[in-house]
Formats: C-alpha cells, sequence, structure tokens
C-alpha cells in the first residue's frame, strides 16, 4: 500500500473481524478496499470493493455499517447495494491523519482511533468521540499509533492499543464525560505490538499482537491469563467473539490471509450492535 | 533453573506464564 511502512504483506491484508446480528462474520481487506461477509462454512463473499482502504468495521444497532478507511474517514455501508460513503471525513476543516479502528459504546457513542504515521517518533495520534447527536471530541492527541480500542466493562475506561508504544492505554472517563488520568494498563513487548482489542463478560481483554503471532488474554486487573498462538503467520491483525455462543474468538491473520478461530471459556461481551 | 550457558540463575516472575492456547483455520481468502 502506498505510504504504508515496509512489511506490510503482499496480496491482501485482512483486518476488521466483526458479527452482525444474524451471526455472521464480515471483515476487510485494506490494501485492495474490499469487504467480506464469511459464511459459516468459511467461504468469502464480496460485499464491495470501492476507492478506500477499510481497516474497521463495526455494526451500529439500527443495522449501518460502520467503517474506519484510513484513506478516506468514517464510512458508511449499505450493504444491498455495496455503496460506501461518507459519515464522517473530518473535523472541522481538518482531515484525519489515518483513521484506523472504531468502536460504539452501550450509549450509542462512537469512539475511534486516527493513527496515519504516528508513532513514538511522532506521538501526535488522535482518539475521537462522536455521540449520537454529532458532537465530535478528540479526547487525546498524544498516542503513538492509536489502533484498536474497546471499553472496560462496566464502560467507566476506554483500553486503546499504541501499537508502537507495544502498549495499552487506559483512558478512565470521569462523570460528565471527560477524561481523568490516562495511565499504562498492560506494557508488552518484542516484534510488532498491539492491534485490535475485544472485551469478554468478565472483562477480560484479548489483545491481537501483529507480528508475534499471538493474542493475549490479560484479565480486569492487567495480568495475563491466555496466550493464544497463531497456527499461521505472525500477522494477527484483529479479534471478535461470536458464533455460535460467543465463546470461540476469530482472528484476522493477514498474513496468510486466513481467519482463525480459538475456544475459549468466556463469552465476549455483547457488543452495541447485539445488547 | 540454568540458561543457555549452563550457568546457574534466579529468576523472577512478574507474574504467571499465560496458559497457550491453540487455533484452528476457520477460512482462507482465494488468491
Amino acid at each position: 500500500m502506498a505510504g504504508q511502512p515496509l512489511g506490510t504483506p503482499a496480496g491482501s491484508l485482512l483486518e476488521g473481524p466483526s458479527f452482525d446480528r444474524e451471526g455472521t462474520l464480515w471483515c476487510v481487506d485494506i490494501q485492495n478496499g474490499r469487504i467480506f461477509k464469511v459464511t459459516r462454512d468459511g467461504a468469502f463473499r464480496l460485499i464491495a470493493e470501492y476507492d478506500g482502504w477499510p481497516n474497521g468495521l463495526k455494526f451500529h444497532r439500527d443495522g449501518r455499517i460502520f467503517i474506519a478507511d484510513y484513506k478516506n474517514g468514517i464510512m458508511l455501508l449499505d450493504p444491498v447495494n455495496g455503496k460506501v460513503t461518507p459519515y464522517l471525513v473530518r473535523v472541522n476543516v481538518e482531515r484525519f491523519k489515518g483513521v484506523n479502528d472504531l468502536f460504539f459504546g452501550a450509549n450509542g457513542d462512537l469512539y475511534f482511533t486516527d493513527q496515519g504515521l504516528t508513532g513514538l517518533h511522532d506521538p501526535t495520534g488522535r482518539v475521537f468521540r462522536v455521540r449520537p447527536n454529532g458532537e465530535v471530541t478528540c479526547l487525546l492527541d498524544n498516542v503513538p499509533s492509536p489502533n484498536g480500542l474497546v471499553m472496560n466493562r462496566d464502560e467507566t475506561a476506554l483500553y486503546v492499543a499504541a501499537t508502537r508504544g507495544n502498549c495499552i492505554w487506559q483512558v478512565p472517563f470521569l462523570g460528565n464525560g471527560s477524561i481523568g488520568k490516562v495511565g499504562l494498563f498492560i506494557q508488552l513487548s518484542g516484534a510488532g505490538g498491539p492491534d485490535g482489542l475485544a472485551l469478554d463478560e468478565q472483562g477480560r481483554l484479548a489483545i491481537a499482537h501483529v507480528r508475534l503471532g499471538t493474542v493475549w488474554v490479560f484479565d480486569r486487573l492487567g495480568e495475563p491469563v491466555y496466550r493464544i498462538r497463531s497456527c499461521m503467520g505472525t500477522h494477527t491483525t484483529n479479534v471478535a467473539f461470536g458464533w455460535p455462543d460467543r465463546t470461540t474468538l476469530y482472528i484476522t491473520e493477514s498474513e496468510s490471509g486466513t481467519i482463525l478461530k480459538a475456544e475459549l471459556d468466556v463469552p465476549g461481551k455483547l457488543m452495541y450492535s447485539h445488547a | 533453573m540454568q540458561n543457555t550457558l549452563g550457568e546457574e540463575t534466579r529468576v523472577s516472575m512478574l507474574f504467571a506464564a499465560p496458559k497457550i492456547i491453540e487455533t484452528s483455520v476457520f477460512a482462507r481468502l482465494p488468491d
């Protein structure tokens, strides 16, 4: 992909696993601008192919499909005709650096990361919130490569993967919706860094560690519980709990162009789209 | 325990080692 760091796999780049209300898995292929449904027997069905770099995908409760598109901004996908249209492509007059992933809170607030090419050399990645009334707030503007994000179990804080810091930030919310003292929740090490995140019903955090071929599961206090190892490549980019009972974790592995699965003992927390 | 050079070492662990879980392939994107 033009303008992306070296080492990006050729051919395709799977990301954004997400389940719709019927229990069907969707995912995106960033560098080819493609969005897929994946049937329960593992067949890919192309839903959309457009001029964009879809990086994350989430379902709204009202059926809308939101795309975090690195090239364009936050987009909407019409699942019937495959058309992708803008939802939020700038704040005031400023375009985004390159949005990466998104998450809906239980009240319909939309959170998304604006990663671009930020890193420790340029820690200016941003995290935004969009209220259901359209109010847009920049919550953070100093993250080294903000990537996946998910709220904790009682939605008093947001976890943000800071890929180039190789860590997970914890962003607590005050009663008025503003943020409190931001802290470092989990420090990882080794190749790559944390990418997509998901939460289970116990508040345990699943972290896709890209370039390490691993998904970590940490408990709600931040102690490691599981290391889920890829049986394919090392580009474990994102995760989603899903069919049949949300105890199966689905993992996009973009080096081999596969979706992996692992059986866990606790169901994933219900997403906003399903609650 | 011994390190790879055969030297006796003392190891302190911040956390217990996480349990390993294996994966299987659910779907593969066609070429």
